[in-house]
């Protein structure tokens, strides 16, 4: 096998890889706005929600691959996302008692956006 | 009682509850003293204040951390010469069960300042930060219960410019703020949009302990006459107006903008310059304002933060 070769396979793997973690990311997305959804239709309460969140496993995700989000800029629509349901996780709670319920709308609306540019870099599968 | 008012009870009583046990208030169990520096605008040397008010205490002998809390400007890691990144902390006992903490330790500086601020995320000081609203707000508060920050004298809270939400958010987040230090310049309009923010903080409920006027007058280097770039010096009048303690006047001078640019606190640089020493009146200040008798000993800096587990308290130094 020759350096062109390698560096190829190499290339490969890396976007193998990044696509496995975006396509993750983007199912952990789409659970959540799901549950949003259902939390604005009032078919679960706020403590339903918190409760759920943390089983998606949003922030233990992050913790997971947080070298190689921040390090490259290919995934930067993931870490987008990632961050975004992190947050959520860790702090809706709060969120919902400060601002309350409704707060939760543009949060709803913002994820969507990010899902939308993440969808974008994921490759088709062939 | 009415449903209405139990449910403000019950709310009251949870916001109080992780004000006082929450994520936050674990991650902060081992720093004694939390201090904020704001102002009503940007571009009044908040960042280049707080550093240097965090090296004066350092040479004191406090341990001093600095949360570098402008999303959008963060200044704080250029101005101390930190080119490394924020990792995540894997503790000594691994991952639970696959389990993956997101627990961050601060960078520590050259000059013994642990340091966490969002800029240090990113591998690019290019790339903006493109947040905004409740997720800003969130991720503040993320940060602020993510980062191991053991056993620490100060934390100073390097906020944004303004009264909007982040500072808001930070105001009300950090549990036991010992106090608001604001920073103005000479100019008017500083001096007005600071008159805002230290009422914005007043109905947060949030001491203002002093006011600063920073890049008060340049002395001239050749003759050493004083010459007030900036318009007459308008900091003490309106610390009298809000009723707030004067703390003094910061003189612009030209070692500052070396020390910027070399990411060493001019305090370190130039320990003998008049600027130098008017960092180290506001820091005695402080220290008197608040009442600090002395830095934690070694076996006080030494004893875990934490009842439940030994969490490994590490700092990874960086080195430009």
């Amino acid at each position: 096998m020759n350096t062109m070769d390698i560096t190829t396979t190499t290339t490969d793997t890396t976007q193998a890889s990044h696509e496995e973690l975006n396509r993750r990311v983007l199912t952990m997305a789409t659970q959540v706005l799901e549950l949003l959804r259902s939390f604005g239709r009032e078919q679960i309460t706020a403590n339903e929600l918190v409760a759920t969140l943390p089983e998606i496993a949003a922030r233990s995700t992050l913790a997971q691959h947080w070298e190689r989000l921040t390090a490259e800029p290919a995934l930067s629509p993931c870490f987008e996302v990632l961050q975004l349901l992190s947050s959520l996780e860790s702090e809706a709670d709060y969120q919902m008692l400060r601002y309350g319920p409704p707060s939760l709308h543009d949060d709803f609306r913002e994820l969507s956006l990010a899902v939308a540019r993440l969808r974008k870099a994921i490759q088709p599968v062939a | 009682m009415d449903r209405e008012r139990y449910e403000a009870l019950q709310q009251r009583a949870r916001e109080e509850l992780l004000a006082t046990q929450g994520p936050i208030a674990k991650s902060l169990k081992g720093v004694k003293y939390r201090v904020a520096i704001f102002s009503g605008k940007g571009g009044v040397g908040k960042t280049t204040a707080t550093i240097n008010l965090g090296a004066a205490l350092h040479q004191l002998g406090y341990r001093i951390a600095i949360f570098d809390a402008d999303m959008h400007g963060p200044a704080v890691p250029k101005a101390l010469g930190l080119l490394g990144r924020l990792d995540v902390v894997i503790p000594p006992s691994g991952h639970h069960g696959g389990h993956h903490d997101l627990r961050f330790s601060p960078v520590l500086s050259e000059h013994g300042l642990s340091v966490v601020s969002v800029g240090s995320i990113w591998p690019s000081e290019e790339t903006p930060i493109m947040w905004k609203g409740a997720h800003k707000m969130r991720s503040i508060r993320q940060f602020l219960a993510a980062v191991n920050w053991g056993r620490q004298d100060f934390l100073l809270v390097d906020l944004p410019p303004g009264t909007g939400d982040e500072v808001q958010t930070v105001m009300g987040s950090i549990p036991n703020l010992g106090g608001m230090l604001v920073i103005t310049t000479p100019q008017g309009i500083s001096t007005m949009v600071c008159s805002k923010a230290i009422n914005a903080a007043r109905e947060l409920n949030a001491p203002v302990l002093g006011l600063i006027e920073n890049m008060s007058v340049l002395n001239c280097p050749c003759c050493g006459t004083e010459i007030s770039l900036f318009g007459r010096p308008r900091g003490e009048r309106l610390a009298g107006m809000m009723q707030v303690p004067f703390w003094g006047r910061i003189p612009m001078a030209t070692e500052m903008g070396e020390s910027v640019d070399e990411g060493i606190p001019v305090v370190l640089k130039h320990p003998d310059a008049p600027i130098s020493q008017a960092f180290r009146e506001i820091a005695t200040k402080l220290l008197t304002s608040l009442e600090v008798t002395g830095p934690m000993t070694d076996e006080e800096a030494a004893m875990p933060t934490t009842d439940e587990h030994d969490e490994h308290h590490g700092h990874h130094h960086h080195h430009h």
